[in-house]
């Protein structure tokens, strides 16, 4: 903990910076309007904060519900040094898409109406509500780091009776929510109150059990909730990205992103905060990488043949073909060659530098469908302005300090 | 979604219409809406503004019909919300800020949108408009003058049209009328109803000279309403969630008992 490589003066003066400017151009968007500071228009209403800051960001966070699976569910124990990193990551994903909301939504004050009407038939409804319960889950996940370096025993003590209740009320209201019908309700209350007495008999753990359960459960919803939002403009989105399955691509990639950042994240915070660097365990997650990689390629192969028959010339402008070719290659094409090689794969640094590509492929892949792969003749065509991204630029720079802050306070990193 | 009470629904003939702009002028009257600056732009249609805004719920389109280089004819097109009989903006919108109304019109709610401008994406005629120089912006489109018809007073739009190109009345008579004129004058007509099935029908009807996909009308609409596009996938939910707590529960439970069972292995072995 005490041998901080890089020099943390120099790499947090410019978070700070970066996130200050964020914070101003913010407010002044709130107090200007989006003509201002955006190149938001009536043709591309969606812009660079929709794919960045809401998709992006929300599909980083499944690196710490995958390692959750595995740590917690499957039992595989030698995973645990990097969960409570990754759930701290998933976390603050969800904190900052609320922040990132404040400036993208026309009316954030007016955000609260979420709560009390419900549009079922609403893909936004779906979403709004996987992040507000995700946001409650994570939370509740991340909370025993914290009561036991603050020492507060008691709260510690009724964690484990209290949190299992709140668990299942939270994945029955999801579902009454989305459903509106008693039968599923009751079917999910009964199976998650089954599960809860049946973990309560065989496990110390049974509260966190059954949130990361719920957890896996809302951020699988969630990032098919994401890709169904365009499953209604056929017409709009060029057929490069559009596919009746989109949902199924955006979760392909999402757990694809989310296993690149558990890499990134690693990696970096065995140099900021010089713990040792677990190789074994990154040469698996890889590997998984590598799977994952491999399914993305093909579910977006097959849509890609039932959209424009692999005749892409047609399919869209330029820039949308240019877009899409760099997406595909270095989001998928180039990662999947490069895993191939056991060479690769056993070097750290290569490994780092393929999630890297990962990363910024998946993120090309949200921007594309945000806004690239949108056809608006009538309307210029959209491109973000420096104030669009500064204030992404910014909201990310809180999340590195909220991240770094929060991990030295409660030396996340301190146990390996 | 047949309703029981008649809907209401505007009948648009572009034959008829002489590009006066009175419709345009006296939306933004009733509406108190404001002028808009405007700047020539190339392209097709020479209308001004280019485009619908947040200020302007209605815009006649222009467009020329040339012929062996020469000008044939001019045609109009009176551009609005199309009020959809099953509208894709109120189904997207999350907090039900924009409602189809009993008799059709489709209205929205200023209080309750939070801004997410989904509608606006969803809408197959790109019709919402935002105000995007507001520091309360909202979103803005025809609604049918639905505060004139629940006094008993037609739209201010077809109020004013001195032609008649543009009709009020129940959405069935107007059908019927709609089908005489192009049964009556096929040479004059394109022979094509636009609102009669498009995106499961829409309140405002339009019949014209020319095909209107010409002037801008989207091209290839399904006759299916949009929701049902997002409607699977919202009612997957559900299954998947029992689905995939069953599973995950199981493994669990599972794994759990694995490693109690090796652990007192451990122990006897131990003993
Ligand atoms: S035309 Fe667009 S804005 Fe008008 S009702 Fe239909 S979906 Fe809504
Ligand atoms: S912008 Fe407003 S009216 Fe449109 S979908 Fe969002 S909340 Fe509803
Ligand atoms: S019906 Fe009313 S709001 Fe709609 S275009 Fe006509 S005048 Fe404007």
């Amino acid at each position: 903990m005490n041998t901080n490589k890089i020099s943390k003066g120099k790499g947090t003066t410019i978070l700070y910076l970066l996130a200050t400017i964020g914070i101003v151009l913010i407010i002044t968007r709130l107090l200007n309007g989006f003509t201002s500071i955006t190149n938001l228009s009536d043709g591309y209403p969606w812009g660079l904060w929709i794919g960045v800051d809401i998709m992006a960001g929300i599909a980083m966070t499944t690196g710490g519900l995958i390692l959750a699976t595995l740590v917690l569910i499957f039992g595989i124990k030698k995973y645990h040094q990097l969960l409570q990193p990754a759930i701290l990551t998933a976390f603050l994903g969800y904190v900052l898409e609320i922040i990132g909301l404040i400036p993208d939504l026309g009316r954030p004050w007016a955000l609260y109406n979420a709560l009390f009407y419900w549009n079922n038939s609403s893909v936004m409804f779906v979403v709004a509500w996987c992040v507000i319960l995700q946001t409650i889950v994570l939370a509740t996940i991340f909370a025993p780091v914290i009561f036991e370096k603050l020492k507060l025993t008691r709260l510690q003590k009724s964690y484990n009776s209290i949190v299992p209740w709140v668990a299942c009320c939270i994945i029955t209201f999801f579902v009454f929510l989305i459903s509106k019908s008693m039968i599923w309700t009751g079917i999910t209350f009964v199976l998650f109150l089954i599960l809860m007495f049946t973990f309560k008999s065989i496990t110390k753990n049974s509260a966190l059990l059954l949130l990361s359960i719920i957890g896996l459960i809302i951020s699988v919803t969630h990032q098919q909730a994401l890709g169904s939002l365009f499953l209604i403009i056929p017409e709009k989105l060029s057929g490069l990205w559009f596919s009746p399955m989109l949902q199924i691509n955006f979760l392909l990639s999402s757990i694809a992103l989310g296993l690149g950042m558990i890499i990134f994240e690693c990696t970096l915070s065995s140099k900021v905060f010089g713990c040792g660097l677990d190789t074994q365990l990154l040469k698996n997650i890889g590997k998984f990488l590598l799977v994952m990689l491999i399914f993305t390629v093909i579910s977006r192969f097959i849509t890609l043949y039932f959209q424009t028959n692999f005749v892409f010339d047609n399919a869209g402008t330029t820039a949308q073909l240019t877009s899409f070719w760099l997406e595909i290659f270095t989001g998928l094409i180039i990662p999947i060659i490069l895993l191939l090689l056991p060479s690769v794969r056993n070097s750290s640094t290569a490994t780092f530098w393929v999630a890297i590509l990962v990363v910024f492929g998946v993120i090309l892949n949200r921007i594309n469908v945000a806004f690239i792969g949108i056809n608006r003749a009538d309307y210029p065509s959209y491109y973000p302005n420096l104030g669009e991204i500064f204030i992404t630029v910014g909201i990310f720079s809180i999340g590195l300090l909220l991240f770094y802050n929060i991990s030295r306070r409660f030396s996340i990193f301190a146990n390996h | 979604m047949e309703n029981k009470t008649e809907q209401i629904a505007l009948l648009l003939d572009n034959t008829k219409c002489i590009g006066c702009r009175g419709c345009q002028t006296s939306c933004k009257q009733w509406n108190n809406l404001s002028s808009e600056k405007t700047e020539f732009f190339g392209g097709a249609g020479y209308q001004n503004p280019a485009n619908l805004s947040g200020s302007t719920y209605t815009l006649v389109k222009f467009h020329e019909v040339v012929e062996d280089d020469k000008l044939k004819d001019w045609v109009f097109w009176k551009t609005q919300c199309q009020h959809c009989i099953n509208p894709a903006c109120a189904s997207v919108c999350l907090v039900g800020a924009i409602q189809k109304s009993e008799n059709g019109p489709v209205v929205w709610d200023d209080s309750k949108c939070i801004g997410c401008r989904y509608c606006m994406l969803s809408c197959p005629y790109n019709i919402p408009k935002f105000e995007w120089d507001s520091v309360m912006p909202q979103i803005r489109k025809c609604f049918l003058c639905f505060d004139r018809i629940e006094q008993g007073q037609i739209p201010s739009c077809a109020k004013t049209c001195p032609t008649e190109a543009i009709m009020y009345g129940t959405r069935n008579e107007l059908i019927e009328i709609a089908e005489d004129r192009l049964s009556s004058q096929p040479d004059k007509y394109y022979q094509h109803i636009y609102g009669l099935n498009e995106v499961g029908g829409t309140l405002i009807l339009n019949i014209s000279s020319i095909p209107l996909e010409e002037m801008g009308y989207p091209k290839n609409l399904t006759t299916e309403p949009l929701a049902s596009r997002t409607a699977t996938s919202i009612s997957s939910i559900s299954p998947v969630v029992v689905g995939l707590g069953a599973a995950l529960g199981l493994f669990a439970i599972i794994t759990n008992r694995k490693n109690e069972i090796a652990k007192q292995k451990a122990k006897e072995v131990l003993k």
